[in-house]
């Protein structure tokens, strides 16, 4: 090792050869091409790598949802936008960071109005639910516009409902119940869908809140006048002896859906501001009736049965609603010890005097409407039971004038304010005991107009059960699981096999059949209202008031005695 | 001195070339899978982790070494020599880094590699879709390169370049040294080869007996290895384990000819020849037997050159394995037999490596007087 070897290398001398000839061909030199061509790709690389970095943030979710490090994505439209590099638990202990590297186009839209969401991680009907069961979640990311840049995020468990480059306006509902709207319900206007329910809260009185956001161009239609009501999934409505029934639109079914109405009036008035706040009725005919405004408090007591009186029923004058019922409970006279029915109802002062009293008049809704009661009352005004279709219907609260009625006036006890009520609204079971007034009481029981009435109410159900429209909602129905089976066989190719094996294996699937079902059941729904249970219940009913009906027409006096044990 | 074809010059040129490209190769996307909207990618080390997580360390090890270890050593080691040997300096360390080179030749798998990249690609490709990434494209780049700098490498003349082919004062029959061919005397057996380091001897004292237990263990390892499914992976979206033997039978039904050759010859072929080449070697020498003597020697050459070709299978299931985990019924995993099937692989080889074919025409020659 240690001689000089260079000599080794030549052709040993011993050879009587002439010593051979090295030429440089081009080929010796070009080789050297690869090597360079290697780093400069390597380097290219390189560059491309430190490039293409993008940027960490961090995104604090509340559950990793089966996230995968290096495998779950972040995307934006649908597009990768990133990759999840790590989970760590959060400094407060609870939550979760996720670390995200996304791609540098991002850089801009970090900002505090972007947001990161979990992608497919409840399961739904969607497809992105359905591409999770397959091939795990994804995070969901939306720029943000404006806002102060930041590299650390709170994680929604769901895509907002509005996107933070939605262009609309907000608005706010209150609510005393919510029924079947929840987060993400869609805002119709005449069957447009026009907006979403962005979020849901509590206030302090037991109402709940909600955001809306109305979508550009839509928002225009906000108008002081506007009036918005849930939209049920089925609609029955006995209001004024007559029957309507409609079956929202299917995209409400699921998310639940609001609907919105404005009046049409003459100088169209402007666009309500931003974050004005709306009532949110509970039926469209709560919001044709239009309560709105202050409400005064009111109580009521009747000696009659009034238990079966439903929270919200209505309060009416002349047949116009102007209030509605809070509560009922039993309660018995002080003096007397006489069992009765105490009733607190809302008042509102708007709808008792539209003219009369307007915001802004008045400093004191409730002496004003004091004031307006006590007229009523000296007029001979008092609060009766009323029933609507008589005898059947709903029970409801109105305010009546009786003739010769002994005088009476605002009662005030403790902080409530009692409206009197008539002295006679005793009800019909009574009647028997009054046998001096049992011929009176029979000739004004109005038995042709109930009879009119139910054959009316009858026939209307009967064409409801079998007309075409009930069919055509349910064609409908139809129809649109046709299109999520049409949906599905789209991405077939891929998803077919699997998702019979998914069906025989995994049963991960089920909660897809568990959906539709939903969706034929309708949201939030119980399992009893059941379209066709709904209906087979409204056949029923049908027949029994037919049976009612018949037995009325024969045997009147059952009105008074009952119905009679058959001979 | 120029041998057809050897050039020293590019044998540097590829070296270098497949030692950069071995960067990218082993640090950018290596293959991405797409089914149902979402993807999976690798770079090649992944492979490593997944098999170790997934409770095959042996595999994962294997792999480190065959492929993420020892090809770079190799090449680095290579460039540095043929670097050094250009100029005039001869340091001490230059027999040794070039005999190491020589000794990782086998056991750097690029090559082999690359096929069994091409067989899992294959695979992949009948359920679902699979691109190949830059990673992929640079390793199969260096897989030809070290193609390349294997066929232009002229060994001798490196050897000579780095030392004399002899001892200047040789006197008496010379024995050569394993490593470098270099003639010492046969005095100075037992001790380190002036040139390469390596420890001289004229035959391993140990040499046969060693290839026998090392055989034995791979005959035995060799029935678990077919017996027992490979690797699972998903055909027509059903979980399917697949031995040894099924998998050839599959790939020719998906139509893929070439490849079921391939793997008939590499996974199933070679370790039977190996064996039984390698048993006839080792009991005729064991007998004193001198019949057919050049027939076994060539049959030696032979299963030495080829034998590496068998690790094409365990490979494709580690090149598979980190892109193939979609869901409970998408996925590729290891089976029971890929760890004896590599084991196999490996001993069959250092059985190889044991084996002095010269003992049989030494124990012949002796046999015969």
């Amino acid at each position: 090792m240690a001689e000089p070897p260079a000599a080794m290398a030549e052709p040993p001398a011993e050879h009587s050869l002439p010593p051979a000839e090295t030429r440089k061909t081009l080929w010796t030199a070009l080789i050297w091409a690869l090597p360079l061509a290697a780093l400069m790709i390597v380097a290219y690389l390189a560059v491309q790598w430190v490039a293409e970095r993008g940027e960490i943030v961090t995104v604090t979710f509340t559950r990793s949802a089966g996230a995968r490090v290096g495998e779950t994505k972040v995307t934006y439209q649908g597009v990768e936008a990133g990759h999840l590099v790590d989970i760590v638990p959060n400094k407060d202990g609870h939550r979760l960071d996720f670390k995200l590297r996304l791609v540098p186009e991002a850089k801009p839209g970090l900002n505090t109005n972007a947001r990161f969401f979990l992608i497919g991680a409840s399961p739904g009907l969607d497809l992105n639910a359905l591409r999770a069961v397959v091939s795990g979640i994804s995070i969901g990311y939306v720029p943000g516009e404006g806002g102060t840049p930041t590299r650390s995020f709170e994680g929604l468990e769901h895509a907002p409902s509005v996107l933070p480059g939605d262009r609309g306006t907000r608005y706010l509902l209150t609510a005393r119940t919510l029924g079947s709207v929840h987060e993400g319900a869609i805002l119709l206007f005449h069957g447009q869908a026009i907006g979403k329910v962005s979020n849901v809260t509590l206030t302090g009185d037991a109402h709940f809140r909600l955001e809306i956001f109305i979508f550009q161009p839509f928002d225009a239609l906000v108008k002081p006048g506007a009036r918005f009501w849930k939209v049920s999934p089925l609609r029955l409505s006995f209001a004024n002896g007559s029957v309507d029934a409609s079956l929202a639109p299917v995209s409400t079914l699921l998310p639940g859906g609001i609907e919105l109405d404005t009046a049409m009036e003459s100088p169209p008035s402007p666009q309500s501001r931003s974050d004005s706040e709306f009532i949110l009725y509970a039926s469209r005919s709560a919001a044709q009736q239009g309560l709105s405004g202050p409400t005064v408090r009111y109580a009521f007591e009747f000696a009659s049965d009034a238990g079966d009186l439903q929270d919200g029923a209505a309060v009416t004058l002349l047949g116009f609603q102007i209030g509605e019922v809070e509560t009922t409970r039993l309660a018995y006279d002080a003096r007397t010890g006489r069992p009765l029915t105490a009733v607190t109802a809302v008042l509102y002062p708007q709808q008792l005097d539209p003219s009369g009293l307007v915001a802004g008049d008045v400093a004191d809704w409730r002496s004003a409407t004091d004031a307006k009661l006590r007229k009523l009352i000296r007029l001979g005004y008092r609060a009766r039971l009323a029933q609507s279709p008589p005898l059947v219907g709903a029970r409801s609260i109105a305010l009546v004038r009786i003739p010769a009625a002994a005088p009476a006036d605002l009662t005030h006890d403790g902080d409530s304010t009692r409206i009197p009520s008539a002295a006679d609204s005793a009800s019909l079971d009574d009647i028997a005991s009054q046998a001096d007034q049992i011929l009176a009481k029979v000739n004004r029981i109005p038995i042709e107009e109930i009879g009119r009435e139910l054959q009316i109410v009858t026939s209307r159900l009967a064409d409801l059960a079998s007309s075409p429209k009930t069919a055509e909602s349910l064609a409908h129905l139809n129809h649109s699981m046709a299109q999520l089976d049409q949906m599905f066989s789209e991405v077939q190719p891929q998803i077919g096999p699997i998702v019979t094996k998914l069906n025989d294996a995994a049963g991960q699937v089920a909660s897809i059949s568990l959906a539709v079902k939903h969706l034929l059941d309708g949201d939030g729904a119980d399992p009893e209202s059941s379209l066709p249970e709904a209906i087979r219940q409204l056949n029923e009913a049908v027949r029994s008031i037919r049976t009612l009906a018949d037995y009325l027409d024969r045997h009147p006096e059952a009105l008074i005695r009952g119905k009679r044990p058959v001979p | 001195m120029h041998c057809a074809g050897k050039s020293l010059d590019v044998a540097l040129a590829c070296a270098i070339t497949t030692l950069l490209v071995l960067i990218p190769a082993l640090s950018e996307p290596f293959l991405t899978t797409y089914a149902f909207g979402a993807t999976r990618s690798s770079i090649l080390p992944s492979s490593v982790l997944v098999l170790w997580r997934e409770g095959w360390p042996l595999l994962g090890i294997v792999f480190f070494l065959f492929v993420l270890a020892f090809p770079p050593v190799r090449f680095a080691a290579l460039a540095a020599v043929l670097l050094t040997i250009r100029t005039e300096v001869r340091p001490r360390w230059l027999g040794a880094a070039f005999r190491t080179a020589n000794a990782l030749e086998t056991w750097a798998m690029l090559d082999v590699f690359f096929l069994g990249m091409a067989v899992a690609y294959a695979r992949l490709h009948v359920s679902i879709r699979v691109t190949i990434d830059t990673g992929a494209f640079c390793f199969v780049t260096a897989a030809v390169f070290s193609l390349v700098v294997r066929a232009t490498l002229d060994k001798r003349r490196v050897w000579r370049s780095i030392g004399p082919d002899a001892d200047p004062g040789l006197t008496g029959p010379p024995i050569v040294c394993p490593s470098c061919d270099r003639l010492v005397s046969k005095d100075s057996e037992g001790r380190p080869c002036l040139r390469c380091g390596a420890v001289v001897r004229a035959r391993h004292p140990m040499g046969v007996s060693r290839t026998v237990a090392l055989l034995l263990a791979a005959v035995l390892l060799y029935l678990p290895a077919n017996f027992y499914p490979i690797a699972t992976i998903p055909i027509d979206f059903r979980p399917t384990a697949y031995t040894v033997f099924g998998g050839i039978i599959d790939l020719s039904k998906s139509r893929l000819i070439g490849l079921a050759l391939l793997v008939f010859c590499a996974s199933f072929a070679i370790p039977i020849l190996k064996m039984a080449g390698l048993s006839w070697c080792a009991v005729s020498s064991m007998r004193r037997s001198n019949k057919r003597l050049i027939g076994k020697t060539r049959i030696f050459r032979l299963i030495e050159e080829l034998g590496r070709w068998s690790m094409i299978d365990p490979f494709t299931i580690a090149c598979f394995i980190p892109v193939m985990d979609f869901n409970a019924l998408l996925y590729g995993r290891a089976g029971p037999a890929a760890t004896p099937f590599a084991t196999v692989v490996i001993l069959t080889t250092l059985a190889v490596k044991c084996f002095d074919p010269r003992e049989m025409w030494d124990r012949a020659g002796g046999g015969n007087g």
